[in-house]
């Protein structure tokens, strides 16, 4: 696998993809913006869920009651039989050089690369405030804090231009949320602390 | 269909007479062990018995009082534990075509270091000509069956042997874990160049083990031998001379050394043994051994805590105390990892064994490979009929 | 404020009679919406333009005001406003114009709005162009007069002096809020403009000559008269020539009146100043059918001891008499009034008039309203007369040189000559009611509209309002506007100094202006040069040919 791959997709769908981390517990962040590059164009997702279980379905993983260190020197093994996904809800993609913030024609290819995004791409990504709707869609997860934490993640790229960006991103998001004022303040808080 | 409620039935009345059989069993054991501790008082006494003795039973070689026990080493810090398995999909006639698979896996668990374990199998497909047929007994015959058993417990041992040497040389001090025998018992009776080629190839892989001083072992669970306790019938017989074919009590419903009949060696020592001890390596009497010279196979019991284990190895780590220590504490250890398995056989068998599903991928694979190549494929109707239930 | 064509909300509610009401931008904020600020709405066809007339805060959602983020949530704070939370401004469509682009911006004049935008139609801050357009500009036409600019803004906002002398006029507010300042700002422009003929009672001596700068005013000195400013077409007459000795300025003509000028009626108007008893007038008027035009010389020389005899001799109450010479005899005081007079004021005056040369009366001490009544009074009514005769003449000739130039009278203290008693007996409330029929029409300065008479109100062309807080004052200012409700609040917020609320027959549509300054720079426009030598005697050499020595 490329070095500056941090995944690879291991199950897509026209709206999500799930992505296997090339190390283990070494998931992109919750919140996070990733791409994946494809011959013809580069999808863009927020990850949304990440976990870490037994290859094996059939194999549970039990307590050892052992300190990490320990664990690693005398049950080699049981790092070899886990493995760490994350989930992430598409919001864009590329194509001819063409930024869309629409869902892509065809979903992430399997076994394609994963890569975490440049601060510049997420820059682009967050100019349009159409992704906070592909995140309304996500049920799995509590909204707000995906929300919240995709805010956060992006609002380190505008520098001095932080909280602009946040008052524009919390405007867009009254419309989303309509009356659920609740929904509101709960993203709000949760961005800011 | 099960019909449980017939089968309940059957299991209480089953529960019913293994009440009785187990207290016949106690009954018998504590005989054993008086046995046991008569004949370790005696040591040179019964070991001449011994040796007058003409059995057709296989007797344990006694070198200590059978009393003696030994203490769980302490396991160096930094050991790696080696182990294969495989599994085969075997040629059927009711498939396409004559062929089988062998999957062998490998398991490299470095301990004490930090470093990666390493899980691999390798599926070998095996379709020639000279790979379906081999010579035996001056015939031309398929490999299948026990024949394609010994291929691939050959195959095993050869993975296991590059495994630990590969190990060896980057530096690691591997031991190396076979499950089951490394006493050929099977080849007993086969013809000689059968037996012959297939010796060949298994004992010059411990001919490299030993080169290497590579400690190997063969850990094997819920074993039913019964060398030990042979010797204790023996022991048992009142003549002088004990001799299987004359014996007097022939006739008699209940002979002399018959009151231990039904132990094995693994009930024998469960109950002397305390958890990480083992016992005095013994040697095998077993016939094929002769023809294993340098490399001829002791074993010892250990009990690991949920069980008594038998451990099998070449003479040459028997007779090494520092390989010896390694092979019981690694054994133990192993053991309580795998909580009552060894760790690494476990994963070996995970990583061989080929699953129902996986098992009719590899069918349609062939087929659809074959189909496209114009080979004309035919599935006989009980195999069509297994693999689509329709109602 | 600079930021060129600002949009400030979009239009999302209202009626052509209620008023629009515009969604505040997201990122305006509502402090900086101020009531009485000039905005623009772009329609489809027309171009509206508005004034802010109030400004409100409301929610889309109730349950952010059941339970509103506290202080520390700044973030939320930010995302509600303009949100969930936004301010609306309420407009009031005044005008409107044609979009095309093809007409040329003089000619396109704004009409009175008869319909309102669509929905969304967007809001911005009015820029130089609307101003001018909408108030026209010196540069269009001489009609055009500077009088100050909108709040927030540079441009100019301009009054019609054409339409402004159509009518009688008015300039309120209460004291010290720069009424003299506002008059002499419109009288420098219609001397300037040459849109009337000029005649002012300048009770304080005010106007004529340089006065001291308000007091407010940070730098210390004297602000420039008209006679000043415009030289030679302004003539300085006094009741008082000691006092414009004292002051040495130098005075054009002294103001004399023969008691023979003095009718009952002039006398019935100071009946409340007097303390004259309606029995007293009507003596008078005994008087008068027994020696006409001498009456009041024959009264005042009259024995005090022999008065029971004079009323016998007229056939009236001698008390009534003896009151009438009592009180009348105030009068002897006026050095003013004289039994026999060389030089008739009013022929003087009318003189000047018809060589379009402006009159300042100054009163200089005798600056009492019993005095200052009676002479503008006086002079008034014979003017007015002699207004009606000309207007007559040239109605039967039509011919162009016996057009009357149009003559525009200001009075202070208007209140005195318009409450609802005098407006029916002075010669004021004839002029301020019959309009300009006869060319004669009103600038009345006031601090209390409310106690004019409501008919003289509801003719005063244009109002230019400085502050008010007597709510009876502001209702009085506003007689006759409709709609007016609105200016309520306007005319209240105005500041103390140098604003003031324009509405009526000379602006298109009411607005609050910072008056212009009258300083230097006011003074050049006005075509004023510091004066050299020869342009003094140039002024001299005129005056002289006018008056002759006096």
């Amino acid at each position: 696998m490329d070095e500056a791959a941090i995944g690879e997709v291991i199950g897509s769908s026209s709206t999500e993809l799930t992505a296997e981390s090339r190390q283990l517990h070494i998931a992109p962040p919750f919140g996070s913006f990733i791409k994946v590059e494809q011959r013809h164009e580069t999808i863009y997702a927020v990850v949304f869920n990440a976990s870490t279980q037994s290859l094996d379905p059939n194999r549970l993983a039990t307590a050892y009651h052992l300190p990490e260190e320990e664990l690693r020197a005398e049950h080699p093994q049981i790092f070899e039989l886990l493995k760490t996904q994350f989930e992430a809800v598409t919001i864009g993609y590329e194509h001819a050089g063409v930024l869309r913030h629409h869902l892509p024609p065809q979903p992430p290819r399997l076994h394609s690369f994963v890569y975490a995004c440049h601060l510049t791409e997420i820059r682009r990504l967050t100019a349009y405030m159409g992704f906070l709707r592909a995140l309304m869609r996500v049920d799995r997860v509590p909204r707000d804090e995906l929300i919240a934490a995709t805010l956060r993640n992006a609002a380190t790229v505008y520098g001095e231009d932080e909280r602009r960006f946040l008052v524009q991103a919390g405007k867009e998001l009254v419309k989303l949320v309509g009356d659920d004022y609740e929904m509101l303040t709960s993203i709000l808080q949760r961005v800011q602390s | 269909m099960l019909d449980l409620a017939q089968v309940s039935q059957q299991i209480a009345s089953m529960a019913a007479a293994q009440q009785l059989v187990s207290e016949d069993l106690r009954q018998r054991l504590k005989t054993a062990h008086a046995q046991l501790q008569l004949e370790s008082s005696r040591l040179a006494t019964f070991l001449a018995k011994l040796d007058r003795s003409r059995m057709s039973w296989l007797l344990a070689e006694i070198h200590e009082p059978l009393d003696c026990f030994y203490p769980l080493p302490v396991r160096p810090q930094a050991v790696t534990v080696v182990a294969t398995d495989g599994s085969q999909i075997t040629p059927s006639h009711h498939e396409v075509m004559p062929a089988f698979l062998l999957n062998i896996s490998t398991i490299v668990l470095h301990y004490g270091t930090g470093e990666r374990a390493v899980f691999s199998s390798t599926p070998t497909l095996f379709y020639r000509e000279e790979d379906l047929y081999m010579d035996y007994g001056g015939e031309r015959v398929q490999v299948v069956g026990d024949l394609l058993g010994m291929r691939r417990t050959l195959m095993e041992f050869q993975s296991l042997v590059q495994l630990a040497t590969a190990a060896q040389d980057t530096g690691h001090s591997p031991c190396a874990m076979a499950d089951g025998s490394l006493i050929l018992w099977q080849l007993e009776g086969r013809p000689p160049d059968y037996q012959q080629t297939t010796l060949q190839a298994y004992l010059a892989c411990l001919e490299q083990m030993h080169k290497r001083q590579i400690p190997v072992m063969g850990y094997i669970s819920r074993s039913r031998s019964r060398d030990v306790l042979n010797t204790l019938r023996v022991g048992l017989c009142p003549e002088a001379t004990p001799d299987s074919d004359r014996c007097p009590y022939e006739r008699d419903s209940q002979p002399p050394c018959a009151a231990i009949v039904g132990l094995t060696d693994r009930t024998l020592f469960e109950g002397l043994l305390r958890p990480g001890e083992r016992t005095q390596v013994f040697t095998s009497a077993s016939r094929v051994l002769r023809h294993y010279e340098a490399h001829r196979i002791g074993f010892c019991y250990l009990h690991v805590g949920s069980e008594v284990v038998r451990l099998e190895m070449p003479i040459w780590v028997a007779t090494n105390p520092g390989l010896l220590d390694l092979v019981h504490a690694v054994a133990y250890d192993q053991a309580q990892k795998g909580i009552g398995y060894p760790v690494a056989l476990a994963e070996a068998h995970q990583h061989a064994v080929v699953r129902g599903a996986e098992r009719d991928l590899f069918y349609n694979m062939v087929e659809n490979v074959l189909r496209r190549r114009g080979v004309r494929t035919s599935l006989s109707p009980k195999q069509s009929r297994k693999r689509i239930m329709t109602v | 404020m600079e930021y060129g064509r600002r949009q400030v909300g979009v239009i999302v509610n209202g009626s052509l009679i209620g008023g629009l009401e515009m969604k505040l931008d997201p990122y305006c904020s509502v402090e900086d919406v101020r009531a009485g600020t000039f905005v623009v709405i772009e329609g489809e066809k027309s171009r509206f333009f508005c004034m802010v007339t109030d400004v409100r805060l409301d929610s889309t959602n109730p349950q952010v005001l059941a339970n509103p983020p506290d202080e520390t949530a700044d973030l939320m704070r930010q995302v509600l406003h303009g949100t969930t939370t936004y301010g609306t401004v309420c407009l009031r469509p005044l005008l409107m114009t044609a979009k095309e682009d093809d007409i040329p911006e003089q000619h396109n004049e704004p009409h009175v709005v008869k319909t309102i935008p669509a929905h969304f139609a967007v809001v911005r801050e009015a820029e130089e162009d609307d101003v001018s357009q909408v108030f026209g500009s010196e540069a269009y036409s001489k009609r055009y007069f500077h009088i100050g600019r909108p709040l927030d803004m540079e441009t100019p906002v301009c009054i019609n002096l054409e339409r402004f002398t159509e009518r009688s006029n008015g300039i309120f507010g209460k004291t010290g809020t720069g009424k003299t300042f506002l008059t002499r700002l419109v009288l420098a422009g219609l001397i300037q403009k040459k849109q009337a003929v000029n005649l002012i009672f300048d009770m304080h001596s005010e106007y004529g000559w340089e006065v001291q700068k308000e007091a407010e005013q940070q730098q210390q000195g004297f602000v420039k008269g008209l006679k000043q400013l415009f030289g030679v077409s302004v003539a300085s007459f006094t009741l008082d020539p000691d006092s414009a000795r004292r002051r040495e300025v130098q005075s054009d003509f002294t103001v004399k009146i023969p008691y023979s000028q003095i009718t009952v009626e002039d006398i019935a108007s100071l009946a409340e100043e007097l303390n004259l008893h309606a029995t007293a007038v009507e003596s008078a008027y005994l008087i008068v059918n027994r020696y006409k035009g001498n009456w009041l010389s024959t009264l005042l020389n009259q024995d005090p001891a022999a008065l029971k005899e004079f009323a016998e001799e007229v056939g009236a109450h001698p008390e009534s008499i003896s009151a009438l010479y009592r009180k009348l005899s105030r009068l002897k005081t006026f050095k003013f009034l004289a039994e026999r007079v060389a030089v008739d004021a009013v022929e003087k005056i009318m003189e000047c008039i018809n060589k379009d040369i402006h009159i300042v009366l100054e009163f200089g001490q005798q600056s009492g309203f019993l005095s200052y009544m009676l002479v503008a009074n006086i002079l008034t009514r014979r003017i007015h007369d002699l207004y009606v005769d000309k207007t007559e003449r040239y109605q039967a000739t039509k011919r162009p040189e016996d057009k009357p130039k149009h003559l525009v009278i200001t009075i202070e203290e208007a209140h005195k000559f318009l409450n609802p008693v005098a407006a029916r007996q002075t010669i004021f409330g004839t002029i301020a009611r019959e309009m300009r029929k006869y060319y004669v029409s009103l600038l009345i300065i006031d601090q209390r509209p409310s106690s004019i008479d409501d008919e003289v109100l509801s003719q005063v062309g244009t109002r230019i309002t400085a502050l008010l807080n007597d709510e009876k004052d502001i209702n009085a200012v506003l007689t006759g506007v409709s709609n007016a409700s609105w200016l309520r609040s306007v005319l209240a917020s105005l500041d103390t100094k140098q604003q003031a609320l324009v509405m009526g027959h000379a602006v298109p549509m009411p607005i609050v202006i910072r008056t212009r300054d009258y300083d230097e720079t006011f003074y050049a426009a006005v075509g004023y040069t510091p004066e050299g030598p020869g342009l003094k005697q140039k002024a001299a050499a005129n005056i002289t040919d006018l008056f002759g020595d006096c």
